[in-house]
């Protein structure tokens, strides 16, 4: 198992999944980018410890329904959602689906890290 | 006999023989002066002979005296003759020292002859016995004059000058200079054993003329060498020469040239040959006449004689240089070009002197430049510079004769001689052509040149020549003639006689001048003059002239009329004279006078009181008129319009009543126009306000849209920047990957910023603003604005542009408003169907070539029945956050353009909107 946590970034903006990937990256973390949700369900691979960076708002499937199906799965992961609209109503809504933080961007990328951070400590995989 | 007399005898037989035969030879050669030196030289050694002769036997010592002083002149005399001799075998150019010597010896000689003798006076004869027993007779003399030594030393410098000659001569021709010089050597013998002889006078007898005899015959088999090489030259250079002068004796003009130039290079072996003119205007321009090289012919060449070696030649005499021309001549790059080496020249002159130009030979090696060649030059010289004259007079007669040519031709004028002897007609090429017969059809007879001449006019022309032959004065007078066609021609004729030394009339000569053209413009103006006439005459206006002090000039009949006269009447006279109670004649006198002043038209309508005193009303225009003679009169012409002149004045009170009523109804419409307008400006303002209303509105519905739009990439800048932060502070980094990350923040960067510029288009309240746009270019950027609402409504599109539209005269910010409003609430629509059946369908078109059509089409439910009837009513809305003002705004907009927008439900489901731009009319509005 490798050292670095591993963090799934799913964004359908080509420039946000790449500066999250080089950001991510300077931080020590491992990043795997999906330009979609049915990418993310299709190509992901399980693996220990590992957070999913989400966008709310995608076409076709958005970031709520991936976190619903992920639900049904069974395979629930510590989450951040980033959104551009930044509807403060859905924080509370989207709780339940294990959802560590809602950033609205652009947000602080230092909170985006901690984030992360707050989130690996409640990843299935830490406990191995 | 004795020995010694015989021996001397014979000389003096030898001598004289000789001396007569080369006196005949000399006359007969034509006075070579060769011969005539050999003759003297003979007979001055048949005297010395003589005078040997004369010593041997005399029996006192007066009898020595005689012949001893003669013996001193004698060879006093020899010595002078042989000089020249040597002077004219050798060639060796020393003539001062030649006739310098002659004469000193001859002067000597004289003297010596006449006073004292050199060698002393004899005083006693002794008498000598020799060896073979005869007894000949010695003088004794006495002590000898001092000028013997002298005498010695000329006939000593004689026989150096012998040997320098030899030497020279060895130089050119080893075989002469030798033999030269063994005869100068047998000379010297002789005149030292004379002198020997002289000296020792007791032992030996004079030898006389016998002891020149080595010499004599050496010298004469030199001569004899000489002449036989000189008449094989001469041979050579015939055989050499004769080809020219075979190829150039026949020909003549340019063919003489061209032959010349050939030949010349084959006869004097050089490799170019020119014959070359001088321009006659410009002493400096030369132009070959022909030039050649091997035996070849050239193209003509021209050059500038200056610092050639031609230069040195014209209009002088023969030059040659043998080597080096281009050392001396570096400035003639022909020269350099040629190779030459080597340049003979000789000047071509007029039978007056005047120089023509030149032949020059050139070569790579010494030309020969023996005297034969020169010679020959010459010749040919003299031949070609007359046949440059010739030519050159050819020339000039022939441009004379051209010139005359083309005169006749421009002037019309033909020329023609009667020779009244040989009854023959010569007629000029333009006669001919006057007459329009060809030259060569011409029959020169009297009769038949009659023949053309108009049956009308022919004896009347036939009677005029016969008396200007008969008063011998000038024939002066127009004709007609007949062409072959049958064409009738007026000429005019002038013909004078010629006669001959005893006044007899030989010939008559003259022109004739093709006037028809001018015949016919005078009877076209005679015409005119006489159609002009009847005008004047049949105008119902008065026409007239005056001069300056009132005069009528000229006046037509029915201004007479109008006095009650004939035109015969007024002429000569002036107005007041011919209608003393005209009160405006004064004022006639004064616009008269103007118009001749200023030279400017008058143009009015005046009052006039007939002599019957009525009142008439004119209509008068007096121009100034340029007589033939340079003065300025008037002419006037004056139209009645007293019957007009009362009906406008009806008509005036009829108008200024009608304009009064105009202009009273002008006032109340204008009013009732700036109302309308103020109207039509203020609906015009509302509606632009209106419609940057629903732009503002539909902008903030579309504002979440916008802020995620916008969020996108300032969150991707900001991750950036922050990584680059990072990377930079940990120090560990790749500059490739900095600049990656650094280019991708400027990217988005400039993202957001694209994205602001687009919206803010919209947003800012602009006046309508018409300009030539293309339909397809607002569509695309429309669908830019709402990518992101169709991303997220999960619709398709689909597009379906006409290329090559034309584009149309509109504003683009308001129908970029339309299709906003249209493709908006298509979206709007679609979110009430399930996905995979949201299709939002954008199309444009041309329609009939008139109007470009745009249709938005959905897959949406379509409208609810009860809004149907309402669509286009302002504040009706399905949309729980609407105005209500979509459809309506985007109506008046498209029919502020002088479009049409309708919408229609495609069957079971959707709904299209559609709206038409028109082209031609767009500028319009």
């Amino acid at each position: 198992m490798t050292a670095e946590p591993l963090v799934y970034v799913v964004d359908d903006d080509d420039a946000v999944r790449d500066a999250l990937r080089l950001l991510l990256c300077c931080h020590g973390m491992h990043v795997e980018p999906f330009a979609s949700a049915r990418e993310f369900l299709q190509r992901r691979k399980p693996a220990g410890a590992a957070c999913l960076i989400l966008d709310e708002r995608m076409p076709d499937l958005s970031g709520i329904e991936l976190l619903q199906l992920l639900r049904k799965q069974g395979a629930s992961l510590p989450t951040i959602l980033i959104s551009g609209h930044g509807e403060p109503g859905l924080t509370e809504s989207v709780s339940e689906f294990g959802v560590v933080a809602f950033l609205a961007k652009p947000f602080h990328p230092n909170m985006l890290v901690t984030s992360i951070r707050k989130a690996m400590e409640l990843a299935p995989g830490q406990a191995d | 006999m004795t020995p010694y007399l015989l021996v001397n005898s014979a000389a003096v037989g030898f001598y004289t023989c000789a001396a007569l035969y080369l006196l005949c030879v000399w006359w007969v050669s034509r006075y070579e002066r060769l011969l005539l030196l050999f003759a003297t030289h003979c007979a001055v050694l048949s005297l010395l002979s003589i005078a040997a002769l004369g010593i041997a036997t005399a029996q006192t010592p007066e009898d020595c005296q005689g012949p001893l002083n003669a013996r001193t002149t004698l060879v006093v005399l020899i010595m002078a003759t042989v000089a020249q001799m040597i002077d004219a075998i050798s060639g060796l150019r020393a003539k001062w020292f030649v006739w310098g010597v002659t004469g000193l010896f001859l002067t000597i000689g004289l003297v010596n002859l006449v006073f004292a003798p050199p060698n002393g006076t004899v005083i006693a004869i002794e008498r000598l016995e020799l060896p073979w027993g005869e007894i000949v007779t010695i003088p004794i003399r006495g002590r000898p004059g001092w000028w013997i030594g002298p005498i010695y030393g000329m006939v000593f410098a004689v026989q150096i000058y012998g040997l320098i000659a030899a030497w020279f001569l060895w130089l050119r021709d080893r075989a002469a200079g030798g033999l030269l010089a063994l005869a100068s050597t047998a000379l010297l013998v002789a005149t030292v054993a004379s002198s020997l002889i002289d000296v020792l006078r007791r032992q030996s007898p004079y030898p006389g003329g016998i002891v020149y005899v080595p010499w004599l015959a050496l010298v004469m088999m030199l001569v004899a060498r000489q002449y036989r090489q000189r008449t094989d030259l001469g041979r050579a250079h015939q055989q050499r020469f004769q080809p020219l002068l075979e190829a150039i004796r026949r020909v003549t003009g340019k063919e003489f040239f061209s032959s010349l130039a050939v030949s010349l290079t084959q006869a004097c072996d050089v490799e170019f040959a020119l014959v070359v003119r001088v321009d006659p205007a410009d002493p400096n321009l030369a132009r070959t006449v022909s030039a050649a090289r091997r035996g070849q012919l050239l193209s003509e060449l021209t050059y500038d004689l200056r610092n050639t070696p031609c230069e040195n030649v014209i209009n002088k005499t023969l030059c040659y240089y043998p080597s080096g021309i281009q050392k001396k001549f570096p400035l003639d790059k022909d020269l350099s070009e040629m190779g030459a080496e080597s340049y003979m020249g000789v000047p071509l002159f007029s039978s007056s002197r005047k120089p023509l130009g030149l032949i020059a030979l050139i070569h790579t090696a010494p030309i020969d430049s023996s005297e034969q060649a020169r010679a020959f030059l010459e010749i040919v010289a003299a031949r070609a510079g007359a046949e440059l004259e010739r030519e050159t007079a050819e020339e000039a007669l022939r441009e004379s004769e051209t010139f005359l040519r083309m005169s006749q031709e421009a002037g019309r004028c033909g020329s023609w001689e009667w020779d009244l002897e040989n009854h023959r007609v010569k007629w000029s090429d333009e006669m001919c052509r006057i007459h329009d017969i060809r030259p060569e059809e011409f029959v020169g007879t009297p009769e038949e040149t009659a023949k053309f001449v108009h049956p009308d006019d022919l004896p009347k022309l036939q009677k005029m020549t016969r008396e200007m032959i008969q008063t011998k004065q000038f024939l002066d007078m127009e004709y007609r003639i007949l062409r072959p066609s049958g064409e009738e021609r007026n000429l005019w004729g002038r013909g004078k006689v010629v006669q001959d030394g005893t006044g007899r009339i030989v010939r008559v000569v003259g022109t004739s001048l093709d006037i028809t053209e001018r015949k016919q413009a005078e009877l076209a103006l005679e015409d005119a003059r006489s159609f002009l006439q009847l005008v004047v005459d049949a105008s119902p206006s008065m026409i007239f002239v005056k001069d300056g002090d009132g005069k009528v000039l000229f006046i037509n009949q029915f201004a007479a009329r109008y006095y009650g006269m004939t035109p015969e009447q007024i002429i000569a006279r002036t107005t007041e004279e011919v209608h003393p109670a005209s009160q405006e004649s004064e004022q006639f006198m004064k616009d008269d006078l103007e118009v001749i002043r200023t030279g400017k038209r008058i143009d009015r309508e005046e009052m006039n009181t007939a002599p019957d005193g009525t009142e008439h009303w004119f209509h008068t225009i007096k121009v100034p008129l340029l007589k033939s003679d340079g003065g300025i009169a008037v002419l006037g012409i004056a139209t009645e319009i007293t019957e007009r002149k009362h009906a406008d004045q009806a008509l005036r009170r009829a108008h200024d009543e009608l304009e009064q009523r105009v202009a009273q109804r002008t006032a109340e419409l204008s009013n009732e126009i700036l109302e309308r307008k103020r109207v039509e400006e203020q609906n015009r303002r509302l509606q632009n306000e209106l419609a940057h209303v629903n732009r503002l509105s539909t902008l903030g519905e579309m504002g979440t849209g916008l802020a995620h739009e916008l969020n996108q990439p300032l969150a991707a800048v900001v991750s950036y920047a922050s990584a680059l932060e990072h990377l930079v502070s940990s120090g560990r980094f790749e500059a490739q990957q900095v600049a990656a990350a650094g280019q991708a923040a400027a990217a988005q960067a400039l993202r957001a910023a694209e994205i602001v510029r687009r919206w803010r288009a919209l947003v800012r309240k602009h006046a309508p603003q018409r300009a030539w746009v293309e339909m397809n270019t607002l569509v695309n950027e429309v669908l830019t604005l709402l990518q992101n609402e169709i991303l997220l409504s999960n619709c398709r599109l689909d597009r379906d542009l006409a290329s090559n539209l034309p584009e149309v005269y509109a504003d683009g910010i308001q129908i970029q408003q339309v299709l906003l409003n249209l493709a908006r609430n298509a979206i709007e629509a679609l979110q009430d169907v399930p996905q995979p059946q949201r299709l939002l369908r954008i199309r444009t078109c041309l329609v009939d070539g008139q109007a470009v059509q745009v249709n938005v089409t959905d897959t949406g439910p379509g409208f609810k029945p009860e809004i149907v009837s309402q669509l286009f009513e302002s504040f009706v809305t399905s949309k729980p956050n609407g105005l209500g003002l979509g459809l309506v705004i985007s109506r008046s907009i498209v029919e502020a353009h002088g479009g049409k927008l309708w919408t229609k439900t495609n069957g079971t489901s959707g709904v299209t909107c559609c709206f038409t731009l028109p082209l031609a009319s767009g500028r319009a509005t």
